[in-house]
């Protein structure tokens, strides 16, 4: 299935399951997803998907199921 | 606290739980707001009144232009207006006077007062601005954004709210009022506790000059090692009880009013790396930080060492906002490189083929962030650098570790003792409810409870305790309670301020 592509890849760059993350995942809920982290999030999700995240667009990839929707507005089949 | 001060906000906790009755959306939200420029007024003056109305005022317009044209500059000219009034309040005169004369002498900059609460109001408004401008979906009324920027439990120092959270709470009349005014009173009696007896205590000590705040004051005395840790572990504690405390008050008083705020404090000191020390411990402001610092710094470049800066820069600006003071650069520095050495650490550890057993990393893990934190509190707590040098020299000096050399009375460390043994204990104990209790909702939901079954007894006596029987007790508790805080420690009519009020 596609969509686990970008579940896949945020337990990876996480050191996580992937089978404990969803689309509500954030840095709420989940503890490895520091500050750090997330911008090793970016970098990994820039790289894979070969696109360029704005300020604004990061700032708004909150949760997983956001990160999907910025990316899908990009044209990138997640 | 004065007790004219403790009958305002008596007065207008009473009010605003009385306006939950109110059957309409739109009058209840004019009380609330009417209650919070009351309490505020009444705890800065009515000069203080104006500024925070104005502040209100301009953010709206801010934020309506931002609603309009959600632009990168309009953005940043919103930031800077708010930076500057802040900065004119806060750092003007400490910087002013660090300046040769005449400017250290002008009369206007002596004469600069700090607004109460204006940092944490001032960070409800840039978060407003930044959801604006990330589009996220609120159209808040004048009334409303006044509310949010007043509301009267929060406005002197947090937690730091959100406007997509509070917004939905503003437009719904709450439902459990019954569970609410338990829940909101439990969490009130902790808080007035944790604040006005363990806090208090810590900060007097027992004895005559027997607390943390004759520990730091004293002047002249050579502490030792044992003395410093034990000083920055009490203060540690200080600290953590004056300002949960204060947390689960403002907490405990907005549920009661209807409304839900984040929590401020989650266990922090079970916390076993700094970064999750810092996902627990003040947790509304360290989530603004990271969200509105932190994230746009971080995004200005991609490679690595960037984003080590970035936090870094974020944790010094955190240090730099608490005070203008040269320790608390530092602290904020150390807590950044801390958090930078974890990270690279944790690096580190995953290229090595070794693990320790699980439990002992856990707590050799636990041990190290609770001691380097402890550390911390002393660039926090330290009148000056140069005594912060001097105590941090000691714990360096292995023969400042002799017995012989303790300057503490004995009565200090039994009280720290103390409190660190029931701090770990009354967490453990929680944690052990907690557990029983959704080992018993498991069990009730599979089968009804019977009369006499441990699980009916267990259901019957949750819903008694904490939910039907608790709140009748809050009042009579609540004046208990400050009226012991006011008199147990000879100050008569007042306790030392809360500790954040000062930031």
């Amino acid at each position: 299935m596609m969509s686990d592509v970008l579940i896949q890849l945020f337990a990876e760059v996480l050191h996580l399951d992937p089978s404990g993350l969803n689309e509500d995942s954030s840095p709420d809920n989940v503890k490895k997803w520091d500050s750090l982290a997330a911008m090793d999030l970016v970098a990994a999700i820039e790289e894979k998907f070969n696109v360029q995240l704005s300020t604004k667009e990061i700032m708004k990839m909150y949760t997983i199921g956001r990160a999907r929707k910025t990316l899908q507005g990009k044209g990138v089949a997640v | 606290m004065t007790t004219q001060t403790l009958f305002i906000l008596l007065s207008v906790l009473l009010i605003s739980c009385a306006s939950r009755f109110v059957p309409a959306v739109k009058p209840r939200q004019w009380i609330l707001l009417a209650v919070s420029y009351f309490a505020y007024s009444s705890l800065a003056g009515y000069g203080f009144l104006a500024l925070l109305i104005a502040s209100s005022l301009m953010n709206y317009f801010w934020g309506s232009l931002l609603r309009k044209r959600p632009a990168a500059a309009l953005l940043c000219a919103g930031i800077a207006s708010n930076v500057l009034l802040l900065a004119f309040f806060k750092y003007l005169p400490p910087l002013a006077r660090m300046w040769p004369a005449p400017f250290s002498e002008l009369d206007f900059v002596q004469r600069i007062v700090l607004p109460l609460g204006v940092s944490f109001w001032t960070f409800q408004a840039i978060s407003y601005l930044f959801d604006t401008y990330l589009e996220e979906e609120m159209d808040p009324s004048l009334v409303e954004f006044c509310l949010y920027m007043a509301f009267w439990p929060t406005v002197v120092s947090g937690p730091v709210c959100r406007l997509t959270r509070m917004l939905p709470q503003f437009r719904s009349l709450p439902a459990s009022v019954r569970e609410d005014y338990s829940a909101g009173a439990v969490r009130l009696i902790q808080g007035l506790f944790m604040r006005f007896v363990l806090a208090e205590l810590l900060a007097t000590g027992v004895s005559q000059g027997g607390g943390v705040a004759a520990g730091f004051d004293s002047s002249g005395i050579q502490r030792s090692a044992l003395d410093v840790w034990a000083l920055a572990i009490g203060f540690g504690f200080q600290l953590f009880f004056d300002f949960a405390g204060y947390s689960n008050i403002v907490i405990g008083a907005a549920r009661m009013v209807g409304i839900r705020l984040e929590e401020n404090f989650n266990r922090p000191y079970l916390s076993t790396t700094p970064a999750l020390f810092w996902a627990r411990w003040h947790m509304s402001l360290s989530f603004w930080i990271r969200d509105y610092v932190y994230t746009p710094l971080a995004t200005l470049r991609r490679d690595q060492w960037w984003r080590y800066a970035a936090l870094a820069i974020s944790m010094v600006i955190f240090g730099f906002w608490h005070d203008a003071k040269l320790t608390m650069l530092l602290w904020g520095t150390y807590q950044g490189l801390m958090l930078v050495g974890h990270r690279l650490g944790q690096q580190l550890s995953r290229r090595i083929p070794f693990n320790l057993p699980n439990p002992l990393a856990t707590f050799l893990s636990w041990g190290a962030t609770f001691a380097l934190m402890s550390l911390g509190w002393v660039l926090f707590r330290a009148n000056d650098l140069t005594q912060a040098s001097r105590l941090l020299a000691s714990v360096m000096s292995p023969s400042a570790y002799r017995l012989s050399r303790i300057t503490l009375h004995p009565d200090y460390y039994f009280l720290v003792g103390l409190m660190v043994a029931g701090y770990f204990g009354y967490v453990g104990l929680t944690r052990l409810v907690e557990l029983w209790t959704e080992f018993y909702q498991r069990e009730l939901l599979n089968r009804a409870p019977s009369g006499t079954s441990l699980g009916g007894i267990a259901l019957r006596t949750s819903n008694a305790v904490a939910i039907r029987k608790w709140w009748v007790l809050a009042p009579v508790l609540t004046l208990m309670l400050v009226s012991a805080g006011l008199g147990l420690f000879g100050k008569g009519s007042s306790t030392a301020p809360f500790i954040y009020m000062l930031f």
